[in-house]
């Protein structure tokens, strides 16, 4: 079943010096209960798209075009009073620094419970409490009785991003979005962190939108994943065909520049030239000056994304347009 | 081969005063013996807290050592003062992670790259400096003409080049690279990789590579140390450590590591209970027992020493090997 549709999205800054084009024409389907990974480099929206789920892009960005649908409704065009209803109830997102997540000045308890009571007024500050040493047991704090009286700072980093999770939870959201959760962590706590988010997913049988740059993450624990390039939905399809039997040059690319992958100390392939500015980005494939593949449409034509063989399979470039490939 | 730096117990505490009475004392460093041999590249791993980075200042002498020696062609860094240490240094180069933070940002690219001339080869003149720093900039893959810009109008990866270029303007031997591309995209990683690669092979450096990054440090690396909360734990060569790593850290370290390929990750992960502890007050004993599945009333009692189980592996571990 489809939970979350995006069409057309387009997120535009209005800068000083322009109108970066941040998100430019994404159109997304997640499914429920799927854990979906966004990839892609620095720049390229992936957060932009994340925030806009949320209808928390900052200024001076702005959603100037498309839709999306939460469970059939375009919660572009709810009224505010009713989007904070969906925020952090049926959607709640969580980031990549959990220390700024946190109010340092209340225990985690507190921010547990206002987050339930902020969405279920009905219920008691006691029945809160509980729900709330639940939850950073589901998270596994141990110790969650003692814990829940503690305060942010007394928390170390993996566990602070799991109490910020466990905020996140508070209400069984139908999705989570979470923006980069495990760049601040080292490596251990982070397969710690990656695993419990997909027990929970599981158990709890809540979509999960991961925006990462890290394609590891992704491969190890995502269906489907999404590549983006400058503003654009690139190629999409079930992590392990787009990781395996990458379409789109630029994700052949990406795949390339791992290192550790070939031969010790031989040349890790480059993607030559560098990411185009976003308020002049170039006419055609925004992929097309650093492509090795482009022919003849490629600096004209823009790709639209189209269906491949395979099961949701779908690359935006002109390649797969010929009927011989 | 012979050791280009041999490093003999090397030690740096730090003196954390709390109030008024209470001190304690971090190790972050505490008894680090390693070689690094001329022309290869050593890596050095481990997470946050480690030391890893402690280390590298030491070593340099931007810390005050407590205690060991850094034998640099045969000589003890940690006795060396004022100008003899100049003359050193001057061998030694090092490139920092946040090429944001580690270029003055009111200085043009000319005084960024040429101040370890102005420092280490004073009598050169205006014209031969100038003419050193365009072709070292030519040489990390930017402009001559660059020198007369702000670091502000560089990108990330193109920074970095000018980090580059400024540890290798005074042609040094060797070159501690710290994380030195943690803060880039992967396609940017991916050049910054093959310059080092391709510089060190021109100028024949020798690299200390420090990085929790597993994939790039098993591609740059001939030989690996892993550090644990200012310990060594396990020293291999680099494909000896990745098909048969010993230590529980090591092993645990390596599992967490996300797999590339999605169709191997049925794969069972060796997963750490809990956090690394405080460095200002670690388990007695080994310490990583506070979060080993092997550990057992030894590994919480004696610390174990760091003994050689295989020619050149390394391992400081109650559970393995002895």
């Amino acid at each position: 079943m489809t939970l979350l549709e995006i069409r057309d999205l387009k997120v535009y800054y209005y800068a000083f010096d322009g109108v970066v084009k941040a998100v430019d024409g994404v159109s997304l389907e997640l499914e429920s209960g799927e854990f979906f990974g966004l990839i892609g480099e620095s720049g390229c929206g992936k957060s932009t798209l994340g925030n806009a789920i949320l209808r928390l892009v900052p200024p001076p960005g702005r959603v100037v075009g498309g839709s999306i649908y939460f469970q059939g409704e375009d919660i572009l065009r709810l009224p505010e009073d009713r989007m904070r209803e969906i925020r952090g109830d049926r959607i709640s997102m969580i980031f990549q620094d959990p220390t700024a997540a946190l109010d340092p000045v209340y225990t985690i308890g507190d921010q547990i419970v206002e987050t339930i009571l902020a969405h279920n007024p009905e219920v008691s500050k006691k029945d809160a409490e509980a729900r709330a040493i639940e939850l950073l047991k589901l998270v596994g704090i141990p110790g969650a009785e003692a814990r829940v009286h503690e305060y942010p700072h007394q928390f170390s980093g993996g566990m602070r991003q799991r109490a910020v999770i466990a905020i996140a939870l508070a209400n069984n959201p139908e999705l989570l979005i979470a923006d980069e959760p495990t760049t601040n962590l080292d490596v251990t706590i982070e397969a710690q962190i990656l695993t419990l988010l997909d027990e929970l997913r599981r158990k709890l049988n809540m979509s999960i939108l991961l925006i990462t740059h890290n394609i590891g993450i992704v491969a190890e624990y995502t269906d489907r994943v999404g590549v983006m390039y400058a503003g654009k939905l690139v190629e999409v399809g079930r992590t392990v065909d787009v990781l395996t039997d990458p379409k789109h040059p630029y994700t052949q690319g990406l795949l390339g520049a791992i290192p550790g992958r070939g031969g010790r100390k031989g040349r890790v392939t480059e993607i030559p030239g560098t990411v185009p500015n976003l308020a002049n980005p170039p006419p055609g494939c925004r992929f097309h000056p650093r492509c090795p593949r482009r022919f003849d449409p490629c600096d004209q034509e823009e790709p639209a994304l189209v269906p491949l063989p395979g099961e949701g399979r779908m690359v935006a470039c002109h390649l797969y347009r010929r009927p011989e490939s | 081969m012979t050791a280009l730096l041999s490093l003999r117990d090397v030690a740096k505490y730090f003196e954390i005063r709390r109030g008024v009475f209470e001190r304690r004392v971090v190790k972050a460093v505490d008894g680090i013996s390693f070689d690094v041999e001329e022309g290869q590249t050593v890596g050095l791993v481990g997470e946050s807290g480690s030391g890893k980075s402690t280390l590298a200042l030491t070593v340099l002498r931007l810390y005050e050592p407590t205690g060991g020696q850094a034998i640099f062609e045969g000589v003890n860094l940690f006795e060396l003062k004022g100008r003899e240490l100049t003359r050193v240094r001057r061998k030694m180069g090092i490139v920092f992670q946040d090429p944001y933070l580690s270029l003055n940002p009111v200085k043009r690219v000319r005084d960024i790259v040429g101040l370890p001339l102005k420092v280490h080869m004073p009598k050169l003149s205006f014209e031969e400096r100038e003419s050193m720093i365009r072709e070292m900039l030519e040489q990390v893959g930017l402009k001559a003409a660059d020198v007369e810009k702000f670091p502000h109008e560089f990108s990330g990866g193109q920074r970095q080049r000018i980090a580059i270029a400024r540890a290798l303007i005074v042609k040094p031997k060797f070159l501690i690279l710290d994380e030195p591309t943690s803060a880039l995209d992967l396609s940017v990683q991916a050049k910054i990789l093959n310059l080092l690669l391709d510089l060190q092979r021109e100028f024949r450096l020798t690299y200390l590579f420090i990085t929790h990054d597993m994939n790039v440090i098993k591609h740059i690396s001939d030989r690996i140390n892993v550090m644990y909360l200012g310990k060594l734990v396990e020293s291999a060569e680099t494909e000896e450590l990745f098909e048969r790593p010993l230590h529980p850290y090591t092993r645990a370290l390596l599992s967490s590591v996300p797999t590339l390929d999605p169709r191997q990750r049925g794969r069972k992960k060796m997963l750490l209970r809990g956090d690394p502890p405080d460095p200002a007050n670690p388990p007695p004993g080994c310490r990583f027992s506070s979060r080993c599945p092997l550990a057992d009333d030894l590994c919480r009692r004696e610390e174990p020493p760091l003994v050689q189980v295989e020619p050149g592996h390394w391992v400081a571990c109650h559970k393995v090997g002895g």
